[in-house]
């Protein structure tokens, strides 16, 4: 790859985004940030990212699956690998109440999904796994 | 009681009813095809009996006479055989035909029969008594007038031929035997004590035979109507069963009231059952379930108490009331019932505590349908709807609640999480030198805030946890589970950090286990929290899983280690929420005191136990014990 891969951070919670910004920029990627799913989204339409890592409650409780179902609707950003990250506890996530599961119950709309906080060597090497699995396809 | 009367008060029942009698009624006219089988005996009888005379020595018989008589009768009764097989399966409702056909055979045997008489001696002929044979069978195949007719008929035949004969209009044909004519002429006396005596007879025949056979006829329509009040009690015992049933299984309420509307509908024969729920300022009525063509008419109606004075009465207090579409003051929406082809209504309160919260209404085609017995069994019927309808909701109120926790305690979880989280992160980012180098100190001392951090996201999670079982007590996954592929999953999960610690782990699984019914994800986490355990506490030795087949159709997983121990002080405290023993303090490990809660919790929601032993410096020893699922049969 000759650039530098193009990240996108939404994530509501400015001290997470500066951490990750330091940890990933460490790695010479190129960083961009938007602090809620309509800021996000704008910066998707202006250039497609390489990955997007994404929080689940923003705004409202389920913003980032928002997000993510509506990329998965729209044919040209269907394809953009999604790290979601989230300080919901994975297991409530996927036992939680009707409203969470409902969403849940439909396709999977994302790459991979970690609970926050994730520490600077995972997520270094999911980026990388994501990287990897995109040249690959 | 003719039959024609029984068939109007058929019409005030269910169809089932009348179709009934009918059977019964039908198998009585099949009768009148059985009198067509005995005609076949007469024409030979007639021969027969014409010989025999010959033989005893009548003499001047007229046996040409006699011989074509019986070629007609076999004729005409060939006629009716093939009429009557082509007819057969008309039978039911054909009454006009019974009676015809039986109407046609009387007819031409009477006229066969008078031929037959006047040729065999007239008033001496020994062949009058066969007309009783008629007059029995016209009671009990024709409407009772007939028989006294026919009963005429013959009497006044019978006197006709005796005077045209004693008057010379007709010759005479008299029974002569050994030269001896019987001449009843000569006894005029006799002769009409004959006839008087022969005519009181017919008529007490027709009286006796028809009286019989009302009796009869009255008899089985009470039985069919008894039979069929059985049944229908039956049917309505089948349908409250069904509702309890659905009340005791189904917790949706709407699901409930489908199951009650319909079966109340079928088994009280109506167009319609609706379920209507007062509003709580107790103006409006709601339709909540509506079963039948009513449906369409109600499906977005409001009623409004004051507009509608039937529904104020029940809600007033009556216990029962009925009404007639015609009354149209009466009904809030009088027209649409009448266009839906509604005649009348009941209406049955549906009381809660002494409240009325609603009301069922069934809704009928006919006028004045609903007796008392139906009214008392509708008013049973409510009962059970209004625990139907107390039951869902207390259930739908319940699963809101335990929904609403649990979403409240999953963003409680989150917004707790989430500062900890950020914490962690600038903590990973200093201590990972992209800030710049730090010295040991600073370094230990970050290590130290970073694993306390660490250790309050873990006990928010088993907190959340424990939380999230208690309000899944009643809502528990029950599925098979593949204890191989637990064992299989806790080995992967800990055989690293044993290694690490330099600890022998070992992991047993026995192959004849039984099989047991759970949340599979729960018993998991329940184990992990053991094996967890067992290996932070092991300073050295050996740590080792065994699954194997308990006593008591049981199976038994024992979690050894060779660690710290457990004091006996501590031991009765161990399953206490934040319970932390005191050698697992000073042992400086983290901990949040949570882990056994949650296995107590899961183990006793599968009705298991857990045993521990343990000497403090000698290791653990617990035992968890879950019962096999019952065979399936």
């Amino acid at each position: 790859m000759g650039n530098p891969a193009d990240i996108l951070i939404i994530e509501d919670d400015k001290d997470i985004v500066d951490t990750m910004r330091i940890i990933l920029e460490s790695k010479a990627y190129q960083i961009r940030a938007a602090y809620n799913g309509k800021e996000g989204y704008a910066e998707i339409e202006e250039k497609i990212p390489d990955v997007i890592i994404l929080d689940v409650m923003m705004s409202t409780d389920t913003e980032g699956f928002d997000l993510a179902y509506k990329l998965q609707r729209n044919p040209e950003y269907k394809k953009i690998p999604i790290l979601m990250l989230t300080s919901f506890p994975q297991m409530m996530a996927e036992k939680g109440p009707e409203k969470f599961q409902h969403i849940l119950g439909e396709d999977w709309p994302v790459t991979m999904f970690f609970e926050k906080p994730i520490d600077p060597e995972k997520l270094l090497s999911a980026i990388e796994e994501i990287l990897m699995q995109k040249e690959d396809s | 009681m003719s039959e024609d009367l029984l068939y109007n008060e058929a019409r005030a029942y269910p169809q089932g009813i009348e179709d009934q009698k009918r059977i019964i009624f039908r198998e009585l006219r099949e009768r009148t095809h059985w009198f067509i089988r005995l005609r076949w005996f007469v024409p030979p009888g007639i021969v027969v009996g014409a010989g025999v005379a010959v033989l005893l020595g009548f003499e001047k018989l007229p046996i040409g006479i006699l011989f074509i008589m019986a070629a007609s009768i076999l004729a005409y009764n060939t006629l009716f055989y093939l009429v009557g097989r082509k007819q057969a399966d008309k039978v039911i409702g054909q009454r006009d035909y019974v009676r015809n056909l039986t109407r046609w055979q009387f007819g031409l045997d009477y006229i066969a029969m008078f031929l037959l008489i006047h040729f065999t001696g007239g008033v001496t002929s020994p062949l009058i008594f066969f007309f009783i044979f008629h007059i029995i069978f016209s009671s009990i195949l024709l409407p009772p007038r007939s028989s006294y007719g026919f009963a005429s008929m013959v009497a006044a035949g019978m006197i006709g031929i005796a005077l045209s004969e004693y008057l010379g209009w007709i010759t005479p044909h008299p029974l002569i035997f050994g030269g001896k004519t019987v001449n009843l002429f000569e006894l005029p006396v006799h002769m009409m004590a004959i006839l008087g005596f022969f005519t009181a007879s017919v008529y007490i025949t027709a009286f006796s035979t028809s009286s019989i056979m009302s009796m009869v006829r009255k008899r089985i329509s009470n039985l069919v109507e008894l039979s069929e009040a059985v049944r229908r009690l039956n049917e309505r015992l089948n349908a409250l069963y069904v509702v309890t049933q659905a009340i005791g299984s189904v917790k949706k309420l709407d699901l409930v009231l489908n199951i009650v509307t319909s079966e109340l509908c079928q088994v009280m024969g109506v167009l319609s059952i609706s379920v209507k729920l007062l509003s709580e300022d107790g103006k409006f009525l709601h339709y909540v379930a509506t079963e039948g063509i009513v449906a369409d008419v109600f499906k977005s109606k409001v009623v409004e108490v004051a507009k509608s004075p039937l529904n104020r009465q029940v809600i007033e207090g009556k216990p029962f009331v009925t009404g007639q579409v015609t009354q149209k003051e009466m009904f809030q929406f009088g027209e649409d019932l009448a266009a839906a082809n509604v005649q009348s209504v009941l209406f049955v309160p549906l009381t809660a505590e002494d409240k009325v919260i609603g009301i069922l209404g069934a809704y009928c085609k006919y006028q004045e349908r609903f007796t008392p017995e139906e009214v008392d069994f509708f008013r049973q019927a409510a009962g059970l709807v209004a625990v139907a309808i107390e039951n869902a909701q207390s259930y739908e109120a319940i699963e809101k609640l335990i929904q609403e926790r649990s979403w409240f305690m999953m963003r409680v979880a989150h917004n707790l999480r989430s500062p900890l989280a950020a914490v962690i992160s600038i903590l990973d980012v200093v201590r990972g030198g992209y800030q710049g180098k730090l010295n040991d100190a600073q370094n230990e001392y970050l290590r130290r805030a970073d694993r306390r951090a660490h250790t309050m996201i873990t006990m928010i999670n088993e907190l959340l946890s424990l939380a999230q079982h208690r309000d899944e007590k009643q809502l528990l996954e029950s599925k098979p589970v593949d204890l191989e592929a637990t064992a299989g999953r806790i080995q992967r999960t800990f055989q690293d950090k044993a290694q690490q610690k330099g600890l022998d782990f070992e992991m047993v699984v026995s192959e004849d286990l039984p099989q047991i019914q759970g949340d599979t994800a729960m018993i998991e986490q329940a184990l992990e929290n053991l094996v967890s355990n067992a290996i932070k506490y092991t300073p050295t030795g050996s740590v080792k899983v065994e699954f194997s087949k308990g006593p008591k159709k049981t199976v038994q997983i024992q979690i050894s280690d060779t660690g710290i121990g457990i004091s006996e002080d501590d031991k009765q405290h161990l399953f206490e929420e934040f319970f932390r023993a005191k050698n697992v303090r000073a042992a400086d490990e983290e901990g949040t005191g949570l882990g056994l809660s949650i296995v107590k919790e899961v183990v006793d929601q599968h009705g298991g136990k857990i045993i521990v032993e343990s000497e403090e410096g000698l290791g653990t020893l617990f035992v968890v014990h879950f019962p096999a699922s019952k065979p399936v049969a």
